[in-house]
């Protein structure tokens, strides 16, 4: 039972000196409190945030913070927790709400060009569902491993199915609507995705794209 | 907003699909109306994302916008989403596009103003 306060403490106060430490320890935000490695991976982000560029600031001479002890202090050395995020679908305001929620949720673990594909991705899967299924759901998922940062997206609804999904995927299929270009175009944002259709048993699909971390 | 031969819009960044399809409409609207009317400037600069329906809207709007004589240009694509539009597979081939407002009223071989007669 650490809280994320006492691991830094040390770290900051050798690096900053302990007068200028206990000043950035009072800005913090809140989740500081809490204990080591029960942050998401979001708020990890905001806090070493923070931290890091408290430490460009008043770090003493020769005291440099060597990179990646104040994550380990915050996550106990393993991945953050997940930040999951699920936004119901049933207009064309909630398309755009899930995009920007994509683009807050990417920012700075993906790049910009990721952050727009990504965002690209769900507006695609997110209009399938209002157009087709009339209502659906679209949950994100932003989840830490050793290596990468994954971005999750799962599309769900119990509309009426993708009729001739095989000459979709092939790609030489039109709609009236869009392009027809929408599933095919999304599986190229994204490293991988997979669709589970059934007609009149709605549709689900998931997909996922990864950056290795710097 | 008119300028001389030239209609340009800017599309907001909130766009939703209906959004798309009244601005769509108020454009086809004014173009078949308006007298000496040559180019059309789409400015989508505000856009930090345009996914295949948003480029169905524009690509149609410039289409539409051939039918009364009136040259549709795509102004302010970012290059992230120019780069995105290609994976997506979107072809926009058919619409004119130019780097800057300047570059698309050369485009458009159309000065804003010649006062000086």
């Amino acid at each position: 039972m650490t809280s994320i306060l006492s691991a830094i403490e040390p770290l900051m106060n050798e690096c900053l000196g302990p007068a200028s430490a206990v000043g950035v320890f009072r800005t913090l935000p809140q989740p500081v409190h809490q204990e080591v490695g029960s942050l998401t991976v979001v708020e990890v982000r905001e806090l070493l945030l923070h931290l890091e560029t408290s430490v460009r600031l008043f770090a003493r001479p020769g005291k440099a913070m060597a990179p990646g002890k104040l994550r380990d202090a915050i996550t106990g050395g393993a991945p953050a927790k997940a930040r999951e995020e699920r936004y119901p679908i049933s207009s064309d305001r909630d398309v755009l709400v899930v995009q920007r929620a994509t683009q807050m949720l990417t920012r700075g673990f993906f790049g910009i060009t990721d952050g727009v594909r990504l965002a690209t991705a769900v507006s695609e899967l997110a209009r399938n569902i209002y157009m087709y299924a009339g209502r659906g759901e679209v949950t994100l998922r932003l989840s830490e491993e050793p290596n990468a940062f994954v971005f999750g997206i799962f599309a769900v609804d119990q509309g009426p199915g993708i009729p001739h999904l095989e000459t979709i995927m092939k790609g030489d299929y039109r709609s009236s609507t869009g392009l027809g270009r929408g599933i095919v175009g999304t599986q190229a944002l994204l490293n991988s995705m997979h669709v589970d259709t059934a007609p009149g048993k709605g549709t689900r699909i998931t997909g996922e794209r990864r950056v290795r971390k710097s | 907003m008119r300028l001389g031969h030239c209609v340009f819009v800017s599309v907001p960044a909130e766009l939703t699909d209906s959004h798309a399809r009244f601005l769509q409409e108020t454009v086809s609207q004014r173009l078949s109306v308006a007298d000496g009317v040559r180019g059309l400037v789409l400015d989508v600069s505000a856009l930090s994302l345009i996914d295949s329906f948003a480029a169905k809207i524009l690509g149609e709007t410039a289409s539409i916008a051939r039918q009364f004589g009136v040259k549709g240009v795509l102004v302010g694509v970012r290059p992230s989403v120019a780069i995105t539009l290609v994976e997506l597979g979107i072809d926009l081939r058919h619409v004119e596009t130019a780097l800057t407002l300047e570059l698309a009223l050369e485009k458009l071989q159309l000065r804003i103003v010649s006062t000086d007669a």
